[in-house]
C-alpha cells in the first residue's frame, strides 16, 4: 500500500537572465529569454499563459523558457527546486471558414489545478 | 590567398556542422532514489529530455520511425554541468552525458524533431545544494523569435537539504512537446500541465 501526503506547491516564471538574484544563480535561458514577449502573461499559480501573437508573425517560432518551482507550501518563500522547461509556439494562420479555435471541454486535469499534487 | 579563402570556407562548413543550430527545447529534472536516506551521499537520479532538429547537417542520419523501435542513440555528445555550489558537491562534469535514447521523431516539416530521453544515476553528497545545466549552442535560426542561432541553457537546481517533512525533495516534472501550433491575432490561453512526482510515498511490506 502505498502513502502520499505531500503538499508541494507548485508554481512557474519565466526563466530569465538575472544570474545575481534567480533561484539558480545563472542565466537560465540566454537566448531564449523573454521568447515571447511582450506577447503574452504569464500566470504562475497555474502555470497559464495569456498570449496573443500579431498576424506579422504568422510562420514563425516563439521560444517559451519556464522554471517549474515547487514550494514546501502555501507559506514559503523560497522554492525547494527548479525545473527548466522550454518549447516552441508555432504561429500559423488560420484559413478557411474555421474561425473558432478547437478547444479542450469539459475538466482540466487534476494536476493541471492549483494545488495540483492532491491527485494520489 | 587563394588557398586562404578555402581554409576559411572549410574551417566555416566545419563550423556549421560541428556547432551547428539544432535545438528546439528541452526539459531537465531529478529525484532523489531513496527520499528518506540519511546516508552521507544520495544518489540521485536525473532526466534529461531534448528536442533536437531532425535536419541538422551533423546528423548522418534522418531519424524514422524505426529509430524509436530500435532506441537509437541521439549522437549530441555533451555532458550536464554544475554551474553554482560545486564544490564538495560529488557532482562530476562528466557523469551526465545528454546522449538521448530515441522517444520520438517527427518529420512534419514546421516540427521536424529527433527526440529521447535519458536517466542517469548519481552520487551526491547529501549537502549538496548546486545548479546544473546544460549550456550549449545554438538554438535552430529560421524564423525563431529573439532566440534565433543564439546559446541555450537548461538550469535546473538540485537541492538535497531535508524538506521540514523530513524528507529528500523531488523536483516537479511537465510533460512537454516540440512544438505547439498557436493561431495569430487571437487571445489564446495555454496551460503547462505540471505535477510532482509524490516524493513521499511510501511502501508498506
Amino acid at each position: 500500500m502505498a502513502d502520499n501526503d505531500g503538499t508541494d506547491v507548485l508554481k512557474c516564471r519565466w526563466a530569465n537572465s538575472n544570474s545575481g538574484t534567480n533561484y539558480n544563480r545563472m542565466n537560465e535561458c540566454q537566448g531564449a529569454c523573454l521568447g515571447l514577449d511582450p506577447y503574452a502573461t504569464l500566470y504562475g499559480d497555474n502555470c497559464t499563459l495569456i498570449f496573443n501573437i500579431p498576424t506579422s508573425y504568422s510562420g514563425w517560432y516563439f521560444v517559451v523558457a519556464l522554471q517549474i518551482e515547487d514550494y514546501y507550501d502555501s507559506n514559503a518563500t523560497t522554492p525547494m527546486s527548479s525545473v527548466p522547461v522550454q518549447f516552441l509556439f508555432y504561429a500559423y494562420t488560420p484559413t478557411g471558414s474555421c474561425t473558432t479555435r478547437p478547444e479542450i471541454i469539459g475538466e482540466r486535469p487534476n494536476r493541471g489545478n492549483y494545488p495540483r499534487n492532491k491527485f494520489l | 590567398m587563394k588557398s586562404m579563402n578555402t581554409f576559411f570556407l572549410i574551417w566555416i562548413l566545419c563550423l556549421n556542422t560541428v556547432v551547428g543550430d539544432h535545438f528546439r527545447g528541452g526539459i531537465i529534472s531529478w529525484r532523489p532514489l531513496d527520499p528518506s536516506t540519511n546516508a552521507t551521499t544520495v544518489q540521485v537520479l536525473i532526466y534529461q529530455r531534448y528536442f533536437w532538429d531532425r535536419l541538422w547537417g551533423s546528423f548522418a542520419i534522418r531519424c524514422t520511425e524505426a529509430n524509436v523501435l530500435a532506441k537509437t542513440s541521439i549522437p549530441v555528445s555533451d555532458y550536464v554541468k554544475c554551474f553554482q555550489n560545486c564544490s564538495g558537491s560529488g557532482f562530476t562534469n562528466t557523469s551526465v552525458s545528454t546522449v538521448l535514447t530515441t522517444t520520438d521523431c517527427d518529420p512534419n516539416a514546421l516540427i521536424r524533431s529527433w527526440s529521447g530521453e535519458k536517466y542517469t544515476t548519481v552520487s551526491l553528497s547529501r549537502t549538496a545544494s548546486i545548479t546544473i545545466g546544460y549550456y550549449s549552442n545554438a538554438w535552430f535560426v529560421t524564423n525563431l523569435y529573439k532566440a534565433s542561432g543564439a546559446y541555450w541553457t537548461l538550469a535546473n537546481r538540485i537541492n538535497l537539504a531535508k524538506r521540514p517533512d523530513g524528507f529528500i525533495n523531488t523536483s516537479p516534472v511537465t510533460a512537454t512537446l516540440p512544438a505547439l501550433f498557436k493561431p495569430v491575432n487571437q487571445q489564446l490561453v495555454h496551460v503547462v500541465q505540471v505535477e510532482i512526482i509524490p516524493q513521499n510515498i511510501r511502501i508498506y511490506s
